[in-house]
């Protein structure tokens, strides 16, 4: 390994030139490496650490730490980009303002009034990620982390019902697909023990477990979606210190984003409205205020209008602002009655 | 802590709480479901508290009948306790009982009778900074006496604001951890609206106090709900809805605050449930109680689910008779969108509603006992016609006393001490 490509302070670099290292190899003892450069022998262990084990270059065909350090170029963005799935949200119209569904390795943020549907989202999507691979799901399993207390079982059985009514209806559809196979594997009992439950009742809990997911992702590998309902509720309450929400809720939004980018999975967050004072008068916004306005890749708006739930795509760093209808019905997310069938593009 | 289960173990906790009532239960799936917080809204003599009153007796039917085998706590705010209508429907529900050789889930319990003095001697269940007069409603007359009375697992507390409700609820906790009889299984707040209404300004500064008040008492009331799996039931009132649809540039998206497709209508008047949008967010599920008059004295009420993340938005009228609220059945309209609750502006007297109304009149007019004999007083007959005219036999009258509010006391001494001030110097 060359000492120059070593992000090592200069002082160090210099120190070890100076005693003739040019190259230095990972498996070269630290009591050595002290004595010869006259450095302390964490310095040098810390110099040891830095030397990636695997023996490839630089230069090499296979992803190595040194251009990992250097960044991935566009076109292999673009490439992950593609490779992204999408988990569905049983409404057409709804899934093609979003480009497919809900996107994986991205922070989706759902906020809107009381009632109108973004726990029944946030059930629906716990459901419709477990959706088999081969019927073009993915086959993953759902985290649901409950704030308020309104993730009600029962509803998730109806919604896991006719879930399973219609993969059965499209697998009939498919020669290649295994019924008997699949009968064991999409049922309601499976279904509802694929989604893990958590229930918080205070800040320090909901810090607690989203500290604790990195770990909880490593025993559960097919985790492939989480979703928090809602991230606002125990931040309303009791904070005389707004500056210490904001770092809380922050750093709360940069843990979600690393482990969005880490793990194969998608995160969705509930988040509340309120009135917000102005000099004309009020109007409703998300709450929790400007700075977490940054810490969701997505902002989906649920809002009524007419009598009719309209989804509006507020932002999204790669889609259009766009507009659909859907429905709730006793199936769960639905397309919207035939009326509004047409979804708008503002 | 919090812990992690899977959704699949979750459906063996999920239990529901009965009304009492099994057309309304039926509507709400099983009842009120435990481990969440229900809000019922609706202006005044909307059948709130009968409902509630119903509810802290009905948890403690068994489980075969849809109860929990439970006591209920009842925290009352706005006028007395109610003691004799809550004695009433539990005269009724023990009638009915024993007339069908059901009995109350509490009779085969070998129970300690309990009243307010061994309360008030069991010093371990309070910690003497917040030790109450905790009271039974079943201090009130006595039907069925002892241990047997169903109003004896009612426990009834009286709280006057905001602040006394969160510090109670902190006291809560030991009564909730050392069950004395039955365990809780209901809490009851009738209202939360009361509380707010009264002590807030309606300045920024004071509004924001109140919303992170809202959000406090809402924690408690689901963190205890969780985790002693009860079902919580608040009350709140409603404001007359003034208020013009927001011009869309304005709001986000033409965001309106209530689902403009169910405009709230009671008494022929529109209406928006009391307390802020906030307060909303601090509810699982509402259920708005509304009453619209016919010609007369004819009442239809209506039951109609606002939100729920289990229950389509539907409704379902029902009465109030002496038994308790009771549903009706056939009316119930199942909609997935919903259409506002149509007023009968002129309701033909043959109509369905009507029938009930009618079949409530007792059939043998109330004469006095004496009526035969000669010392009948000479205004039974007035009383008799006075019946007559009214036909619709509603809940009996309670006196209102409207409890002294401690905030003016205090205000007002505090003004005493400032005047004594100014003057004494």
């Amino acid at each position: 390994m060359e000492v120059v490509t070593l992000p090592l302070p200069p002082s160090l670099r210099s120190k070890l030139q100076a005693a003739g290292y040019s190259t230095i190899d990972s498996n070269v003892s630290p009591v050595e490496l002290a004595r010869d450069v006259c450095i302390t022998h964490e310095e040098a262990l810390g110099i040891i650490k830095l030397i990636p084990t695997s023996n490839v270059s630089p230069c090499g065909t296979g992803a190595s730490s040194a251009l990992d350090f250097c960044g991935q170029n566009a076109w292999d963005l673009f490439r992950h980009e593609k490779a992204k799935r999408r988990i569905i949200t049983s409404c057409h119209d709804l899934d093609n303002i979003l480009g497919g569904g809900i996107c994986t390795k991205e922070v989706t943020e759902i906020c809107g009034v009381p009632g109108v549907g973004k726990t029944q989202l946030g059930i629906q999507l716990a459901v419709n990620v477990q959706i088999p691979a081969e019927l073009g799901g993915m086959g993953g399993h759902a985290i649901y982390i409950d704030t308020e207390g309104s993730f009600m079982v029962e509803r998730a059985v109806q919604m896991i019902e006719s879930s399973v009514v219609e993969i059965m209806r499209r697998a009939m559809l498919d020669p290649q697909v295994d019924m008997e196979a699949l009968k064991s594997e999409v049922n309601v009992d499976k279904f509802l023990s694929q989604i893990y439950y958590f229930r918080i009742h205070d800040v320090s809990e909901q810090v607690a477990v989203i500290n604790t997911l990195e770990k909880f992702m490593i025993e559960h590998g097919q985790v492939r979606l989480i979703v928090i309902d809602s991230v606002t509720f125990h931040f309303r309450q009791g904070f005389e210190d707004m500056a210490l929400r904001t770092r809380l809720l922050s750093s709360l939004s940069l843990k979600l984003m690393a482990l969005v980018q880490k793990h194969d999975l998608a995160i969705v967050l509930v988040n509340q409205v309120t009135n917000k004072i102005t000099q004309e008068g009020s109007e409703v916004v998300p709450a929790l205020g400007e700075s977490w306005s940054h810490a969701c890749t997505n902002r989906l708006i649920l809002y009524w209008r007419d009598g009719q739930r309209f989804a509006s795509l507020f932002k999204s760093p790669s889609l259009p602002t766009a507009t659909a209808a859907y429905e709730v019905s006793a199936k769960g997310i639905t397309d919207a009655f035939q009326t509004y069938k047409k979804a708008k593009y503002i | 802590m919090a812990t992690v289960t899977t959704a699949r173990s979750l459906l063996k906790k999920s239990k529901k709480c009965s009304t009492g009532c099994r057309d309304l239960d039926s509507f709400l799936r099983g009842g009120f479901p435990c481990g969440s917080v229900t809000e019922l809204v609706g202006e005044s003599a909307s059948a709130k508290t009968q409902l509630c009153l119903q509810l802290s007796l009905a948890v403690q039917l068994p489980a075969s009948e849809g109860g929990l085998n439970g006591s209920s706590l009842y925290v009352y705010t706005e006028n007395y306790f109610p003691f004799r209508r809550l004695q009433e429907i539990a005269n009724h529900m023990v009638a009915t009982r024993r007339k069908e050789g059901r009995p109350f889930a509490s009779n085969d319990r070998s129970l300690r009778p309990l009243n307010v003095n061994t309360l008030a001697s069991g010093k371990s269940f309070c910690p003497v900074k917040a030790r109450r007069n905790l009271n039974t409603a079943g201090s009130a007359s006595m039907v069925c006496e002892g241990a047997s009375n169903p109003c004896n697992r009612v426990f009834v507390q009286g709280i006057q604001t905001a602040d006394n409700l969160l510090e109670y609820l902190d006291y809560l906790y030991t009564l909730l951890i050392h069950p004395f009889l039955l365990p809780v299984k209901v809490i009851v707040i009738d209202s939360i609206a009361a509380l707010f209404r009264s002590d807030f300004d309606n300045t920024a500064d004071e509004m924001k106090v109140r919303v992170s008040l809202y959000f406090q008492v809402a924690a408690k009331l689901k963190k205890y709900a969780e985790e002693f799996n009860l079902a919580v039931v608040v009350t709140n009132q409603v404001t007359d809805s003034f208020e013009p649809e927001m011009p869309l540039s304005k709001s986000l998206f033409g965001m309106s605050r209530t689902q403009d497709s169910e405009v709230l209508v009671t008494s022929g008047r529109r209406v928006a449930p009391a307390l802020a949008l906030s307060w909303t967010h601090c509810i699982n599920s509402r259920l708005f109680l509304s009453r619209s008059y016919g010609s007369g004295d004819l009442v239809r009420r209506s039951m109609r689910v606002v939100f729920a993340p289990h229950l389509p938005t539907e409704s379902c009228d029902f009465e109030v008779t002496s038994e308790g609220v009771r549903g009706l059945s056939m009316k119930l309209s199942s909609t997935i969108t919903g259409t506002p609750p149509k007023i009968r502006t002129d309701p033909s007297p043959t109509s369905y509603s009507d029938h009930r109304e009618l079949a409530r009149i007792p059939v043998t007019p109330p004469r006095c006992d004496l009526h035969s004999s000669d010392d009948c007083p000479s205004s039974c007959d007035r009383l008799f016609e006075i019946s007559q005219s009214q036909r619709v036999v509603e809940t009996p009258p309670f006196t209102p006393t409207r409890r002294k509010v401690d905030v003016i006391g205090e205000t007002a001494r505090k003004e005493t001490i400032t005047l004594q001030l100014k003057l004494f110097r």
